[in-house]
């Protein structure tokens, strides 16, 4: 059966975003991709009913 | 020293378990006719708030419905805010809105920079009647966006409304809510092989969705954080504050990891146990079971729900790890068509996005093969 997701394309298209940032890639580390994840407390993300989003992190009046 | 001293602040006060509702996936023992003591609240919030923490503490009011007390919650608020407490305080309620209008509308609207409210709405005006008592019709839906425009809007979905998931997250992306906490229902009966086609089918529309608009801010169904995947710390995160970053107060003022481990919702028995985990074990959160899968930092559970229905916070319920699966891969198909298959111009892409999507390819690199061997099944 073909790969819905294929493992080499994956491979080029992420060496050529890479090798396009204009700092060394360990320099945005921290920086910018957990950020729209960090909804709730602790590392929550919504995932559960219980809270109704009411955390901290979640409250975003 | 107790709970609450050397915690983060995020505290429960439960102001009644009675609800004018009655959703289908409710876990709460709604019999009792109690409600808080505002009095007593008064004396138990005077005490934390007189210490700074250096974070903000966050009160949350918690029912039932919490607007069915609404004179004791008008009281407790008012007092609080003339009291110049050292800490800063933030207050929080969720609701089912179908009783703010008229005087609470007033009120909630005069004080809206410091008491927020999140709505509970599940999708169209048919999945929020199926699931919540016919209470579409009762919510003004426009005030809560123009109210708290950036806050979310819970949409729970049972499986009562699994097959219409697409339709009512797009209903509500209508509506102009740009935070759509979209997730499954806990404790409720996922076991049924109907639910993994619905689900499956409907994430594949979601996909079409968002694709064709892709500026909207994609519900939390279809978010998972693939770049966590590439870090190994992850795995032992835990999925919320229950415990460690959230002390729940029930209506007699006593403490718990969450509400979901008050007597009214868990029983007396379990709820006197629940005082003995220890929930910054990752021991304690990580099943033998789920150890070794590779997805387990991007699988969320609600320890609560565990502990009441398997005796363990450490226990998932496997019908819905099925769910969960479909729902990675689906989001992870659609990331990697948007990202490696994207007809658009890499070199106009800002650091931080060319940066975000590397760390998103670094996470579905690593479970590429258990994503593929999905495919096959």
């Amino acid at each position: 059966m073909k790969q819905v997701l294929d493992l080499q394309k994956l491979i080029v298209v992420k060496e050529e975003l890479t090798l396009l940032l204009s700092k060394p890639i360990a320099s945005y580390e921290g920086a910018y991709a957990y950020e729209d994840f960090q909804m709730g407390c602790s590392s929550c993300t919504g995932g559960c009913t219980s809270c109704y989003g009411s955390c901290s992190g979640a409250m975003k009046g | 020293m107790n709970r609450t001293e050397h915690l983060e602040r995020n505290i429960y006060i439960t102001t009644n378990v009675t609800c004018n509702l009655n959703c289908t996936y409710c876990y709460e023992d709604k019999t009792s006719k109690d409600t808080f003591n505002v009095d007593m609240t008064k004396l138990q919030l005077s005490t934390l708030l007189s210490v700074k923490t250096g974070k903000r503490t966050i009160i949350n009011l918690h029912g039932g419905e919490p607007f069915v007390v609404f004179p004791k919650i008008k009281e407790l608020c008012e007092w609080l805010w003339v009291q110049n407490f050292p800490e800063k305080f933030i207050i929080f309620v969720t609701s089912n809105g179908t009783l703010v209008h008229g005087e609470i509308k007033e009120w909630l609207t005069k004080h809206k920079d410091k008491f927020i409210v999140g709505l509970s709405l599940d999708g169209t005006r048919r999945m929020q009647n199926i699931n919540r008592s016919n209470s579409f019709d009762l919510i003004d839906i426009d005030f809560f966006v123009e109210t708290w425009p950036k806050q979310g809007v819970k949409m729970t979905i049972s499986p009562l409304t699994i097959g219409h998931l697409a339709e009512g997250i797009i209903f509500l992306h209508s509506q102009g809510i740009q935070d759509i906490r979209a997730n499954l229902a806990y404790m409720v009966d996922w076991a049924n092989s109907i639910y993994i086609q619905a689900y499956q089918r409907e994430l594949q529309k979601l996909g079409v969705f968002y694709k064709e608009n892709p500026n909207l801010h994609k519900s939390s169904i279809f978010n998972v954080n693939f770049a966590s995947l590439s870090e190994p710390e992850t795995v032992q995160r835990k999925w919320c504050g229950a415990g460690t970053e959230i002390v729940a107060h029930d209506i007699d003022g006593r403490e718990y990891p969450c509400h979901l481990f008050f007597e009214s919702v868990c029983g007396k028995e379990k709820s006197e146990m629940s005082k003995y985990i220890n929930f910054a074990n990752p021991n304690e959160f990580i099943s033998k079971e789920c150890v070794n899968c590779p997805v387990l930092a991007i699988c969320p559970t609600c320890y609560g729900s565990n502990y009441i229905e398997r005796d363990n916070i450490a226990n998932r319920d496997m019908s819905i790890c099925k769910l969960n699966k479909i729902r990675i891969f689906e989001v992870a198909k659609y990331e990697y068509d948007r990202i490696v298959n994207s007809n658009s111009n890499i070199l106009e892409l800002s650091d931080e996005e060319k940066f975000r999507r590397v760390k998103i390819l670094d996470g579905i690199e690593k479970i590429l093969p258990f994503l593929n061997e999905l495919n096959q099944l």
